[in-house]
């Protein structure tokens, strides 16, 4: 198509409509992003709007060079050279900042528009609930409505708040109209797998439990209420004190840095992947359930006692776990089958196991925690059978004044001497370990297991919800005829931690949830607070069940729950054939299009005489004469006067009287008047761009 | 390949002749309006699919959504583009005239009865001018236009296109309108040349009476003045190029005449002829013109010029048209 003189003008309501959309994109992704970028923000919109009312300078090259050196700059830095999701976005984001400050044509509102589009895109891999969902059908009117501000008429008689209005008018008319066709794609659109798996992640560590604990770590847990996982049962739903979610076991306790630590020996990490695992026939005190885990970025799933892999790319380990083959950098559903009540490793331990289980620090043996020790010697002793020895361990946390905090003191070097008989005030980490090192004393096998306990329990659609706060960790006992066996100290000390949970056990205490700020948690005990967070509940639960989860198995049952077997394979014919033909009858308009006129020599000199004069904002105004812009042009250099009194002149003639001229020669005139002016520097032109000069 | 470039180029102007006829008046529908995606069209395209691809590889519903919902926005925005320019009327609203090879604004009167129309530009070939119109409304719009030679105006297809509202299509039109308007030659401003009186119709005694006129005076130089009035004595003496002024009615009765100007192209003729009747009627003289084939008896007047000059505009053209 012919240029035209719209592709550069650019209507001054378009600036408002760009601004909203760039603040409007902004906001959510400035949590994820690093702080300085809210400065530049804050910074590009002050001296884009003061532009805009003509109090400041636009930007010189040499500035602009400065900003993008900067801009360029503070990402590097702020990626410390890893490249991940974070330091792309903020990449991105800088990138249509300084578009922004340099917004001058259409063309660069195009980019911002672009850039923001892929920007609300980018928001989505941070956050996909329902605000943000909602959050960004706003923000695509808005975008939409900046695009119509793009192309209304650049001096439009109409006054220019009816104008914007007219704008967001038509924007929402198109949103609403596409609704329709948006949802049946949605629906139809054949879902695939990733197609590389080399995807730009999140540099944040997610909040979560980790792959060593130390006594005090799953504590500041407890401040956030981030979900964690949801769970369907099947039918019957286990009362809230089997709800023993097991994600990690640890076997091995050292000191690293003067700090008692928990881990994984990793002996027992052999995975039979499904459908080679073992599984268990669905019998009385089997459950089957749903798990939708939130994106973790670690392999280990989650499962009650007794679980079993259900799906390909799960598999299970010897203790007793499910782990993912992937990483879950995204939401996972799956399957799984549990039987808490049966026997595990009943007929005996392997030899190295059987060592792992019974290990304490090695490097200062029999030194550390010498009182818990002799405590332990002590209860083996006055017990003839394992069981009971474990029984009189509990029994010691419930008879002495243990008590459960959130904020647990720091213990001394041998931690758990210092515990069990100075401070006697902890959380699970801190029950779980000194549990387990006792009954180690006492050689019998043990370890640590970490996971969440609990959830709570909709009552309207009977999903659990499991959030950081319900992180928990307990101990398994290996006794002779059993085998592993789980005790759970906590319980002793604070029972209602286990049967309601840690917002019940810690209700006298302002230690819950202390850095979430205002959350409606925190206001549960108002009936109808709570009526209301349960109802929101739900709603994100149906949110995730059916919009977020919709992948290729979803909607192949959902399409053969609606049409039949055979509708996927019809619609995605009848989807091709509809695009082709709609392709089709486009090219043919495409191939019939009018060859656009070529401009003539003279009319191409002069539009870049023109592009090289806008250097010095000396450009041609719209609808503004030769002559008089040969008036304007000889003022700005009086010393090349009469050059540009002769060429202008020159083409006055030729365009206005028709007068033949030797074009290549003229064309060569302009050329060589054009460079000319450029060399003049920029302060000696005229009175208005000297102010300007000075005020950057 | 410029061959077939010219061949198609051709087809395709009759193709459009029939498609869109020649009218004064013509109401913008499914018949005249073409529409493609524009470049910025394509580069949106490029958007989806690159969200597209972030969708798939992160698995991630609400990228997908938005991808579905952008696309369908496109789609619609092609019924939007389309409707920018659907039903809405234009027409010539007044005759224009100008000489050869002058740039002239033709006034156009574009109403609509539906809805508004936004970011339209109209461009006859190098100058466009945007414009919109609101609901129910009806303005009058001036297209800059370069005037061709000398005849009835006979202006090229107006081209009317639109990126509005979302700059994913191009949508636009070549109408032809039949513009009533008239170009006279280009005038040349030369001295006038008197008649040489030939044919019998011819009345030469104003010029050969010049000698026998009262003289009252002399006046500065004006250019078209005649060289039988210059006074030469005065210009010897070096004060001047003066002409004589002489009262006689007679006088200022001049035969602008076709064969005084012998020597000359058919079209350098009418345009020094153009020249001299723009310099009588300046001057208040009264004059005629005598071409070949028409004559047109001595007068003054705006309504005088106007005829002359239209004979001139179309002296030898009439079987064209």
């Amino acid at each position: 198509m012919q240029s035209t003189n719209t592709s550069t003008g650019f209507p001054r309501n378009a600036l408002i409509w760009l601004l909203i959309s760039v603040a409007c994109v902004y906001l959510p992704l400035q949590m994820q992003l690093p702080l300085w970028t809210s400065l530049a923000f804050v910074i590009v919109m002050l001296w884009r709007w003061m532009m805009h009312l003509g109090r400041w300078p636009y930007p010189t090259t040499a500035v602009k060079v400065l900003v993008v050196v900067l801009g360029i700059g503070a990402v590097l830095l702020s990626a410390k050279g890893k490249f991940h999701l974070e330091s792309a976005s903020t990449f991105i984001l800088v990138a249509s900042l300084l578009k922004v400050l340099e917004i001058k044509t259409q063309r660069d509102g195009y980019i911002v528009i672009f850039l923001s589009f892929f920007l609300l895109a980018v928001n989505f891999l941070f956050d996909q609930g329902i605000l943000t969902a909602l959050y960004s059908m706003l923000a695509t009117w808005i975008l939409i409505s900046a695009l119509v501000g793009l192309h209304q008429t650049a001096y439009s008689e109409r006054k220019s708040n009816k104008l914007i209005a007219d704008a967001g008018k038509t924007s929402l008319q198109v949103i609403l109209i596409s609704l329709p066709i948006m949802l049946l794609l949605f629906v139809l659109f054949p879902r695939l797998g990733p197609l590389w798996s080399l995807n730009l992640q999140s540099s944040k560590a997610k909040t979560g439990l980790s792959e060593q604990m130390s006594p005090g770590d799953i504590a500041e847990l407890s401040n956030s209420d981030e979900l964690v996982f949801r769970v369907e049962f099947e039918n019957s739903i286990p009362s809230t004190d089997q709800l023993y979610w097991r994600a990690l076991v640890f076997d091995q306790y050292q000191i690293k840095n003067g700090k008692a630590l928990w881990s994984s020996s990793g002996i027992l990490d052999q995975i039979d992947w499904y459908p080679q695992s073992w599984q268990p026939e669905l019998s009385q005190g089997v459950f089957d359930y749903k798990i939708i885990q939130e994106a973790s970025h670690k392999k280990w799933l989650f499962g009650l006692r007794g679980v079993a892999a259900m799906e390909s790319g799960i598999g299970m380990t010897e203790d007793d776990r499910i782990v993912s083959q992937n990483k879950l950098y995204q939401r996972k559903e799956y399957q799984v089958r549990s039987s808490p009540s049966m026997p595990i490793a009943k007929q005996g331990l392997r030899e190295f196991v059987r060592k792992q289980n019974l290990q304490l620090i090695n490097t200062e043996a029999s030194l550390s925690n010498p009182k818990s020790r002799t405590f332990a010697q002590t209860i083996l002793l006055d017990n003839d059978s394992d069981e009971a020895r474990v029984a009189a361990v509990l029994a010691h946390y419930q008879q002495q004044s243990f008590s459960y905090t959130l904020k647990p003191q720091v213990m001394s070097n041998n931690d758990i001497d210092d515990f069990l008989f100075n401070k006697q005030s902890g959380f699970c980490a801190h029950y779980s370990s000194s549990f387990v090192f006792l009954v180690r004393s006492m050689g019998i096998p043990a370890r640590v297991v970490a996971g969440y306990q609990g959830g709570e329990v909709n009552k309207d659609s009977g999903h659990i919800t499991v959030r950081q706060y319900d992180a928990h960790a307990w101990a398994e006992v290996w006794l002779e005829g059993i085998g592993w066996q789980s005790y759970d100290p906590t319980a002793q000390v604070a029972p209602d931690r286990i049967s309601q949970g840690l917002r019940d056990a810690l209700s006298d205490q302002n230690d819950f949830l202390t850095n979430s700020g205002l959350s409606l948690i925190k206001l549960s005990h108002l009936p109808l607070f709570n009526d209301l967070r349960m109802k929101l509940d739900e709603l994100n639960y149906y949110w995730h069940q059916t919009v977020l989860n919709f992948n290729k198995n979803n909607q192949a049952s959902l399409l053969k729950e609606w049409f039949g077997n055979n509708f996927f394979k019809t619609s995605l014919y009848w989807l091709a054939g509809l695009f082709s033909a709609l392709f089709f009858s486009v090219s043919i308009l495409v191939l019939w299009r009018k060859p656009a006129a070529r401009k003539n020599l003279i009319a191409r000199t002069l539009s870049n005489f023109e592009t090289k004069l806008a250097r010095h904002s000396l450009q041609r105004m719209p609808n503004e004469g030769l002559a008089v812009y040969s008036a304007r042009l000889q003022s700005a250099f009086p010393q090349h006067e009469k050059s540009i009194r002769r060429i202008l002149q020159q083409l006055e003639n030729y365009y206005y009287m028709n007068q033949t001229i030797e074009e290549k020669e003229l064309s060569r005139q302009i050329k060589l008047l054009a460079n000319q002016l450029i060399k003049v520097p920029a302060k000696e032109i005229n009175r208005s761009n000297d102010k300007n000069n000075h005020r950057q | 390949m410029a061959k077939i470039n010219r061949q198609l180029n051709q087809r395709f102007k009759r193709w459009i002749e029939r498609r869109i006829p020649a009218s004064t008046e013509i109401t913008l529908s499914q018949r005249s309006i073409f529409i493609v995606p524009s470049k910025i069209g394509w580069m949106f395209c490029l958007l989806l699919i690159l969200l597209l691809i972030t969708a798939i590889n992160y698995q991630n519903s609400l990228i997908y959504a938005l991808v579905f919902w952008l696309f369908s926005i496109a789609m619609s925005a092609m019924i939007f583009t389309y409707r920018n320019l659907s039903g809405l009327t234009i027409k010539i609203s007044s005759s224009v005239k100008g000489y050869a090879g002058d740039f002239i604004e033709i006034p156009l009167r574009i109403s609509n009865n539906k809805r508004s129309h936004q970011g339209l530009n109209f461009s006859w070939d190098r100058e466009i001018h945007q414009t919109d119109i609101f609901k129910d409304s009806e303005k009058e719009i001036r297209i800059p236009y370069q005037l061709g030679s000398r005849g009835i105006l006979k202006t090229e297809r107006l081209k009317l296109l639109t990126r509005y509202p979302f700059g994913l299509y191009t949508c636009w039109t070549w109408i032809r309108l039949n513009t009533p308007g008239i170009i006279y030659p280009k005038p040349i401003y030369s001295p006038f040349i008197a008649s040489l009186g030939h044919g019998d119709d011819v009345q030469t005694d104003a010029n050969l009476a010049i000698g026998n006129d009262e003289f009252i005076g002399l006046r500065g130089y004006q250019a078209g003045d005649s060289l039988k009035h210059i006074a030469w004595k005065y210009l010897a003496k070096g004060k001047g190029l003066l002409t004589k002024e002489y009262d006689n009615q007679q006088l200022s009765m001049q035969w602008l005449d076709w064969h005084s100007l012998h020597g000359k192209s058919e079209e350098g003729r009418l345009s020094h002829l153009t020249g001299w009747v723009l310099q009588a009627e300046k001057e208040g003289r009264a004059y005629g013109i005598n071409l070949p084939n028409v004559k047109i008896q001595p007068n003054t007047g705006d309504a005088h010029r106007d005829q002359c000059l239209r004979q001139l505009a179309l002296y030898n053209k009439r079987e064209q048209d």
